[in-house]
């Protein structure tokens, strides 16, 4: 390549050339530096001088970020014009599709477009047309798409004869009406339609062998569009109609075209290879299908490295991209260490990404192939990030591997990464069968004949006393669950552990509520592995704590308070029918029985009405609240004890003897022995649950069972042996149970999520 | 040195180079606006290769260290965010090149930096040292004595004088040989020249 002037050289005064950078249509272009350190380049114009001046004198102050912004027209002693600009020191986007012959990645071409089409636009906007518009004029710098030699062509045939390199590559972009010695704006909506279709397929629409052939064929041919996908076919065939009033009639017009995807576009490489290497691999089928996916969930990182360092933050997924939004802070001082940071994980980064349900929290394994997309983050020497996701959040975690999976396969057609759901799959298979049959019932949704069976079996079999054959079957039960949610198997450790591959949900939306039905694999199925992300039975001891209160912003004071009276009101009512059948099943003998059943049960679920609405759609340690609840469970015990002795009962006063417990301490008074069981009963279950209206179901029978359970081992240990315990309190226990959940109001889950 | 069509770029003749915070008062060879420490890294060539050293936040294929031996294709980072690619690019010359790739740059656009050993090739070939896109021939620069000379396949024309294949190189210098053209000029810097 010859320049005219080398380096060192000053054409003009206050500019010092340092290198020749190429040759334009107009000229050749230099790298300069001014004396006050300003890069610049500088443009010496050497054919079609009248033009080309007037041209740029035309555009000088016009500004957009898309356009490469000129500084000054000057000449020097000689008479030589120089065109001072912006440098731009990225790539030309011809040198980028040199570099993809396949084509490029949609999101880039996505951006290209989007800026492409800014620039021109302004252009338009302002009465000029490029006439000019090619790759070799369009440049991208720090992930701005700049574009170049604008307003310099007013005779585009002249410019193109007497570009040295050009004439036949730039007649590729040249609208048909050209030859009929048309120039509107038409033409760079015809030429951004040329560039929109080479950057995804790689080569241009019309070629041939010589300038006459592709001239004649952007006059007749028609363009073969089936290569590309589809929001962009249509745009790319109205932007190449012959007839230009066929065409789009802004740019604008082309950019709402492509609106879907433009809006999701991820950014561009922001670095800048010389060598073109930091291209990421093609993945031409991606497409806007799973674009429209979005969920977040909140996670947590610690890891012993670099002075003990912890990151938390939100993992996002929007658009085919996993944004992790997070801050490092010591894990000792908790201080933050570094400033809010976003890191974007493309999907060509990615390698795989796994979800394994946990005991005590979830783990979200991502592994990338591209460390420098995550290597900000503390755990990430080997490309692989273990998120820790609260349990509390299981759902959100859970949807947000649903989604991810989702959009996966419209994303990487050839070697995609794999999503796995990597639960617990090493116990036996008669364990699993039985699990999966547990879940399946579980999971089903409860028809009212459903719960008059139920119903009638638990009372059935409290009424004839059955209750240790029933606490002997909750421990199983509980121990069942228990060990299919374990993460370590309680017996066979031998086998390794075999994730299961989630296959694609049928759409986003399916995707993104939990699956209700379960298609189980076992782990030695050869069969095509199907399986949903599914919440084990383990979500009906624990749902979320506070489920739903991320999705949604927490209800008012007010709202709350108007629906604690509605429930207290409510619960009275069903406080009294149910004692009275309760009575009539377990054939009290007096009335007061009765009385003092009902009191128990309405001033119970009183009592966890009123904590439960207050606590509710807040976070709050569990311990505390627990601790709180057994105070209440004291008060309520005190009062009871007293409405005992009142009404001559004799459940917790003369002629029943003291809790066993209590039998040797004589000098604590025997309310206070009375009163403990009560504080006791509610500083087990985590009873604010149940009033909980974003709770899991309107009336989940295992939050009745559990309590009632819990207070049998209560009072077994309390009173009576092993044996024996009181069937009046696991009745009654029972009943406030139940009464709190069936007063107090509830939201569908599923109606709820619609509405966010 | 820079090479036209090709791009800018800071030869590093010693042995041993130094990488920083680039400022009014850098004191670093490489000097890059990024948010490193005055002094951040060295680069020290021996016989046996190239070595990283640093006290401050290093990582070299995204490992955390404090000193590694530098390999063709290694990604070297300093501070949060700073990063270089490495290369040997010319399997017969011990010269290696750095480029950013973190949108970070030194005071001027350069393309990369060059740690010169004995040879540096600039051409059309993918081995080369400075790759220039449309060049027919090849300049070998190599040194000679203190200073530096060139070669080329054709007739070497340096600051105007021609030679029928090697010459002399002087700071500040010009040569063309055939399509192919670069000057060299010095930088205030002790060690290195642009």
């Amino acid at each position: 390549m010859k320049f005219t002037y080398a380096s060192g050289s000053r054409p003009l005064e206050g500019y010092t050339i340092k290198r020749g950078v190429g040759h334009g249509g107009f000229g050749e272009v230099y790298y300069a530096v001014s004396d006050g350190g300003k890069e610049v380049a500088l443009k010496l114009v050497q054919h079609n001088l009248d033009v080309e001046l007037r041209g740029v004198a035309q555009c000088m102050n016009l500004k957009h970020p898309n356009l490469v912004t000129l500084y000054d027209l000057r000449t020097n002693d000689a008479g030589e014009n120089f065109v001072v600009m912006e440098f731009i020191s990225g790539q030309c986007l011809s040198d980028v599709l040199e570099a993809s012959p396949q084509g490029l990645p949609l999101d880039h071409v996505a951006q290209w477009i989007r800026g492409l089409c800014g620039g021109i636009g302004y252009l338009h906007d302002k009465g000029i047309v490029h006439r000019d518009l090619k790759p070799g004029n369009v440049f991208i710098e720090d992930g701005v798409v700049k574009i170049g030699d604008y307003g310099l062509s007013k005779f585009i045939t002249a410019s193109r004869r007497s570009g040295q390199t050009e004439s036949v590559g730039t007649v590729h972009y040249m609208a048909p009406e050209i030859s009929r010695g048309k120039y509107d704006r038409e033409i760079d909506i015809y030429a951004a339609g040329i560039i929109l279709y080479e950057m995804i397929t790689g080569d241009v629409p019309f070629d041939g062998e010589t300038v006459g052939e592709i001239l004649m064929k952007h006059l007749t041919a028609q363009p073969d569009v089936s290569r590309l996908p589809d929001p962009y076919r249509q745009v790319v065939l109205r932007a190449l109609a012959k007839d230009p009033a066929d065409r789009f009639a802004s740019m604008e017009q082309l950019t709402a075209g492509l609106n879907g995807v433009l809006t999701h576009a991820g950014p561009l490489p922001t670095s800048v290879d010389h060598t073109g290497h930091s291209l990421p691999p093609l993945h031409a089928p991606a497409l806007a299908t799973g674009l429209a996916t979005t969920c977040s969930v909140p996670f947590a990182i610690s890891s012993v490295y670099e002075g003990f360092a912890e990151a938390n933050g939100i993992l996002k997924f929007t658009g085919g991209e996993l944004t992790m939004q997070f801050q490092v802070k010591d894990s000792i001082l908790g201080a933050v260490k570094s400033a809010l940071r976003d890191v974007r994980i493309s999907p060509s980064a990615l390698e795989s990404v796994s979800f394994t349900p946990g005991w005590l929290s979830h783990q979200l394994v991502i592994q990338c192939n591209d460390m420098t997309a995550i290597s900000h983050l503390p755990t990430s020497k080997s490309g692989r990030v273990a998120l820790t996701i609260a349990k509390s959040d299981q759902e959100a975690a859970e949807r947000l591997v649903s989604a991810v999976h989702a959009a996966l396969p419209r994303m990487l057609a050839v070697s995609g990464p794999r999503f796995v759901y990597a639960a617990a799959e090493e116990q036996g298979p008669w364990l699993q069968r039985t699990r999966s049959k547990l879940r399946a019932w579980y999971r089903q949704p409860w028809r009212p004949k459903d719960y008059v069976l139920a119903a009638l079996g638990v009372v059935t079999a409290a009424s004839i006393w059955f209750a240790p054959y029933l606490a002997l079957a909750g421990i199983v039960l509980m121990v069942l669950v228990l060990m299919s949610r374990s993460k370590f198997p309680a017996g066979t450790t031998n086998s390794s552990p075999a994730p299961v591959v989630l296959a694609p949900p049928m759409a986003p939306s399916v995707a993104t509520s939990v699956a209700a039905t379960v298609a189980h694999q076992t782990s030695n199925d050869p069969a095509p592995p199907v399986v949903a992300a599914t919440p084990s039975p383990v979500r009906a001891l624990q749902p979320p704590r506070n489920a739903g209160s991320r999705d949604l912003p927490p209800k008012p004071a007010r709202t709350r308070l108007a629906e604690a009276a509605g429930a207290m009101l409510l619960a009275t009512l069903l406080a009294g029918v149910a004692s009275v059948l309760a009575a009539g099943l377990m054939q009290f003998g007096k009335f007061e029985e009765c009385v003092l059943l009902a009191a128990l049960t309405l001033v119970g679920s009183w009592a966890v009405i009123v904590p439960g609405k207050m606590m509710e759609g807040r976070t709050g340690d569990p311990v505390l609240r627990r601790l709180a609840m057994a105070a209440i469970g004291l008060g309520l015990g005190w009062g009871a004890t007293y409405l005992d002795g009142l009404l001559a009962v004799g459940w917790l006063s003369d002629p029943r003897p003291a809790p066993r417990m209590f039998q040797s301490l004589e000098w604590l008074p025997r309310s206070l022995g009375e009163a403990s069981y009560f504080g006791l009963l509610f500083l087990g279950p985590r009873w604010w649950r149940l009033a909980d209206s974003r709770r899991e179901l309107r009336f989940n029978p295992w939050l009745v069972i559990v309590p009632g359970f819990w207070a049998a081992v209560v009072s077994s240990f309390w009173h009576g042996g092993p044996q024996n315990p009181e069937m009046w309190r696991v009745v009654a226990t029972g009943l406030i149970a139940a009464v709190t959940q069936l007063a107090c109001p509830w939201e569908d889950a599923a109606a709820r999520r619609k509405a966010a | 040195m820079w090479v036209d069509g090709a791009g800018g770029y800071l030869v590093c003749l010693g042995n041993t180079v130094t990488l920083g915070q680039a400022n009014p008062n850098s004191i670093v060879d490489v000097p890059i606006f990024g948010d490193l420490s005055r002094n951040h890294a060295t680069i020290i060539r021996d016989g046996e290769g190239y070595l990283v050293r640093s006290q401050r936040d290093l990582w070299v294929n995204n490992r955390a260290t404090s000193q590694a031996t530098l390999r063709d294709g290694d990604i070297v980072r300093l501070g949060k965010a700073v990063e270089l690619r490495f290369s040997l690019p010319c399997a017969v010359s011990e010269t290696a090149r750095l480029q950013l790739i973190s949108r970070h740059r030194l005071h001027l656009s350069l393309a990369g930096i060059l740690l010169m050993a004995d040879t540096c090739v600039l051409g059309s070939a993918g081995r080369s040292h400075v790759q220039a896109a449309a060049a027919a021939g090849q300049i070998v620069l190599y040194r000679q004595g203190d200073g530096l000379g060139c070669r080329g396949d054709e007739t070497v024309e340096v600051d105007g004088q021609t030679y029928s294949s090697r010459g002399p190189v002087r700071l500040p210098a010009r040569v063309t040989v055939g399509e192919l053209s670069f000057s060299l000029e010095p930088l205030s810097h002790p060690l290195s020249q642009v």
